[in-house]
């Protein structure tokens, strides 16, 4: 209950980040600590329980994209320049993830939102270091092409 | 790795209208009761089938003549000469390790006595099962093979119903002696941490008997330690090993979550 409460929050805007829905974050973070409950007797001497929630929390996002499909409309290929001097018009860095698929975003939120090294992506994700490393500098690709702008990492 | 990335996330995160949490804590309580209830129900079926798949299996396989009853609890582990004189200078080909291989080594390893109720969990990991009557009635072992993290909490802690005991063993590897008092699914968890990332826990548990009583524990902690500690585990195994586990058990029955 205190994990929930205390971790709640950050773990709602990670899943908001992934799947780009309040409501679905909501869903997804209530999934997340529903089995954290489940395993938390184990939990407490089997791994540490916030980076068992972020697994936790990855898995039941990749599910339902895996279930449900992608409602979201993804560029495929994104125009030579985006950028456009108008505030208004410029496209947030939100909207840019947005347009990431749905495995890629979920890489790109947790090596530069939760700050992951790339073993542990590697491992939460079930790829090799070097697919995380090249589909990181793919996503990041398509970011700074997406801004217009030096996105610096 | 530069903080504009996330710092810019962060601002444009607080600038969107994110709803209130509302009920977000009570309702993953409530949802994490439900399954849990409705996991105890599947494990019930699961020993239900478990006990029809014994039956059939003792009759199919016969007597092996691997396994002797009433064999003296003293005799811990003659079968670990053969799993190391197998080993030579060349490394023997390997293949990724599976849970039926995961019951088939312990069948070599475990201390004389009847095995049964030859099972692995349903979520895909590398757990098997395995019921070991040494004379005294079945009781249930489930060992699994991963990469877990070491614990990050040995020794005093809130829980009273928990108690973990960590140590270093003779070869290196660090062991956690782990015992919930209010749950003989896990009586006795022996986890072993190596230093190559290969991590084994070996469940000792007093409850899920197939014979419908409370029985002694199959292995003692001395016993159980020596399991987990076998050098033959790892995230691949001899693959002479695992093709004979698939021939033996080609359709491991789904008997628990994990």
């Amino acid at each position: 209950m205190e994990f929930a409460s205390a971790h709640g929050p950050r773990l709602r805007r990670t899943a908001y980040l992934m799947c780009r829905d309040w409501h679905l974050a909501q869903d997804l973070t209530q999934t997340t600590l529903a089995k954290l409950y489940m395993a938390w007797g184990r939990l407490n001497w089997l791994e540490e329980p916030t980076a068992y929630a972020r697994k936790v929390l990855l898995r039941t996002f990749l599910d339902h994209q895996r279930r449900h499909g992608s409602r979201e409309v993804v560029v495929e290929s994104v125009p030579d320049t985006v950028h456009d001097s108008s505030p208004e018009l410029r496209l947030t860095l939100l909207d840019a993830l947005g347009q990431l698929p749905p495995r890629d975003r979920a890489i790109v939120v947790l090596r530069y939102w939760e700050d992951l090294s790339i073993d542990t992506v590697a491992e939460l994700v079930g790829a090799s270091v070097s697919v995380v490393k090249t589909q990181s500098m793919r996503s990041l690709s398509k970011l700074r092409r997406l801004l217009g702008e030096d996105l610096l990492m | 790795m530069d903080d504009n990335f996330h710092t810019r996330l962060a601002a444009e995160l607080d600038n969107e209208h994110e709803p209130p949490l509302g009920d977000l804590v009570t309702n993953a309580l409530r949802q994490g009761r439900r399954r849990r209830t409705m996991r105890r129900t599947t494990y019930a079926a699961g020993t239900l089938m478990t006990t029809g798949a014994l039956i059939t299996g003792l009759i199919i396989s016969g007597q092996s003549g691997r396994h002797a009853p009433q064999a003296a609890i003293g005799s811990a582990h003659p079968s670990l000469s053969i799993a190391q004189s197998s080993s030579s200078k060349t490394p023997a080909p390997q293949s990724p390790v599976t849970s039926a291989a995961v019951v088939y080594r312990l069948k070599q390893i475990l201390p004389p006595g009847t095995t049964s109720a030859y099972g692995q969990a349903g979520n895909g990991t590398v757990f098997g099962q395995i019921a070991l009557d040494r004379g005294h009635g079945p009781n249930m072992l489930r060992l699994h093979v991963g990469t877990l993290s070491v614990p990050y909490h040995c020794g005093d802690h809130t829980d009273p119903t928990l108690s973990i005991q960590c140590s270093t063993l003779p070869d290196g590897a660090r062991l956690a002696l782990i015992r919930f008092s209010d749950d003989c699914n896990q009586s006795l968890v022996v986890a072993v941490y190596r230093s190559n990332g290969v991590n084994v826990l070996l469940n000792v548990m007093t409850c899920l008997t197939t014979n419908g009583h409370a029985n002694p524990p199959a292995l003692s902690q001395a016993e159980a330690v020596t399991i987990a500690d076998d050098p033959g585990w790892g995230r691949t195994m001899d693959s002479t090993l695992v093709a004979a586990a698939q021939r033996e058990f080609p359709d491991l029955p789904k008997t628990f979550n994990n």
